[in-house]
């Protein structure tokens, strides 16, 4: 090793800690074989060790651990209490956040109801027995608060059902009488829902094995949209009444 | 903010650790209030991010680390530092006064207080003794060459302010800004 490396490495590495093996054989046999190399690191560690002690020599005031560790408890008391603080404020959110959430789930999913044959027997048993024109009336009137006036001509003993039905984009009131020649669909319409300035009534049109026509006592705001199959609908009337308008 | 760690750990590495990293935040600022402050400063994130530490035996260079990170974060903002210039300064040992009279504790305080940062954090880790060039470059995030280069034109500097019996007489008064 010549006199500039041993320089630089003691100059650079006066502890020679940071120096192993063979390197650091080497500058110490340097060192040993050159009087001025080795007076020079012998300087440069003393300054050295000089350095470090006056670097190190910082005095530590009184009671510094104790204030140390004085304030690391009340950080880990704050961060705790803010941690509770968090929690329980998370825990309401969530706990409003599931009550909300019940009730909208509830009040969308109501309990689904179960069949029950007997229950639905007597309904269709008091709706379908024996109707005639008035009870159809009071039917309509209690279950959907709608006066109707059931046309007088048909003969009720041939009603199989009634209810409201789409026509045409409204709900209106439906009675289907049906025997074994004719099947008719009565729709009753009120000057509300159309223009009866204009109704056609006296038309009729017939094709594809099915009849259209509009029956209207004049002074009155209701009229019967008649749907029937068949030749005729005589079979359905009642013929004790007088014929239709 | 992580769960603060164990008070036991936590109270060990105080008792381990709390003279070296006064001792360095000290001469880092120059202040002892400064000091008690980032060294309060630095306990309290190393409790609140404790899991990071994953070798015990680490703990030393990773408080220095997050001392001298709040060092860094509160010097930020002061950029009016006035700071001597290090060209000058040799890489080679050169010839030293005999006898190598005693340096003065308050003179150190003062040469560093002078020192840009990056040369003054490696110098003062440098002589603590307990930190190698590859732990200062880790705790530095440095290249080995560049803390070596640093080092050398740190102790050039002292060596010269320290040293000459002009600086000593004059208390060590500033070189530059």
């Amino acid at each position: 090793m010549d006199c500039q490396t041993a320089r630089l490495l003691a100059g650079l590495c006066p502890s020679t800690r940071e120096i192993e093996g063979d390197e650091a054989e080497a500058l110490e046999s340097h060192l040993a074989g050159c009087p001025e190399c080795g007076n020079l690191a012998q300087a440069e560690r003393h300054f050295h060790t000089r350095m470090s002690q006056a670097m190190q020599h910082v005095p530590v005031p009184d009671g510094l651990e104790l204030r140390l560790l004085a304030r690391l408890n009340a950080e880990r008391g704050d961060y705790y209490r803010r941690w509770l603080g968090h929690g329980l404020r998370g825990a309401l959110a969530t706990a409003a956040l599931f009550l909300i959430s019940w009730l909208v789930w509830s009040l969308w999913q109501k309990p689904l109801p179960d069949l029950d044959l007997d229950l639905i027997h007597q309904s269709m048993f008091a709706k379908n027995n024996s109707p005639d024109k008035v009870r159809v009336e009071q039917w309509f009137a209690e279950t959907y608060h709608t006066n109707i006036v059931a046309p007088i001509q048909f003969d009720y003993a041939f009603l199989v059902h009634y209810d409201l039905a789409d026509f045409e984009g409204k709900r209106v009131p439906l009675l289907l009488f049906v025997n074994e020649r004719v099947t008719a669909r009565v729709f009753v319409i009120t000057s509300k829902q159309y223009n009866f300035a204009h109704l056609p009534t006296g038309d009729n049109i017939s094709s594809g094995g099915f009849t259209v026509q509009v029956w209207h006592t004049p002074g009155t705001d209701y009229a019967y949209v008649i749907v029937f199959t068949g030749d005729r609908l005589e079979p359905v009337l009642d013929k004790t009444q007088a014929p239709a308008a | 903010m992580g769960l603060p760690g164990k008070r036991q750990i936590v109270e060990q590495l105080v008792a381990d650790h709390y003279v070296s990293l006064y001792r360095y935040a000290y001469r880092l600022s120059g202040s002892g209030a400064d000091a008690e402050d980032l060294t309060q400063d630095a306990f309290c994130k190393a409790q609140a991010n404790l899991m990071q530490l994953r070798e015990p035996e680490r703990a030393k260079p990773w408080l220095f680390s997050i001392l001298r990170n709040a060092y860094l974060h509160r010097v930020r903002a002061d950029k009016q530092q006035h700071c001597v210039a290090l060209d000058d300064a040799g890489e080679v040992a050169e010839a030293l006064p005999e006898p190598l009279p005693e340096i003065d504790p308050e003179l150190v305080q003062q040469a560093l207080n002078d020192l840009p940062e990056v040369f003054r954090s490696v110098i003062i880790l440098y002589y603590f003794e307990d930190f190698s060039y590859r732990d200062i470059a880790e705790q530095m995030d440095l290249p080995l060459g560049t803390v070596m280069s640093r080092l050398a034109r740190a102790k050039g500097y002292l060596r010269t302010r320290l040293l000459s019996p002009a600086a000593t007489l004059t208390n060590g008064s500033s070189e530059g800004t």
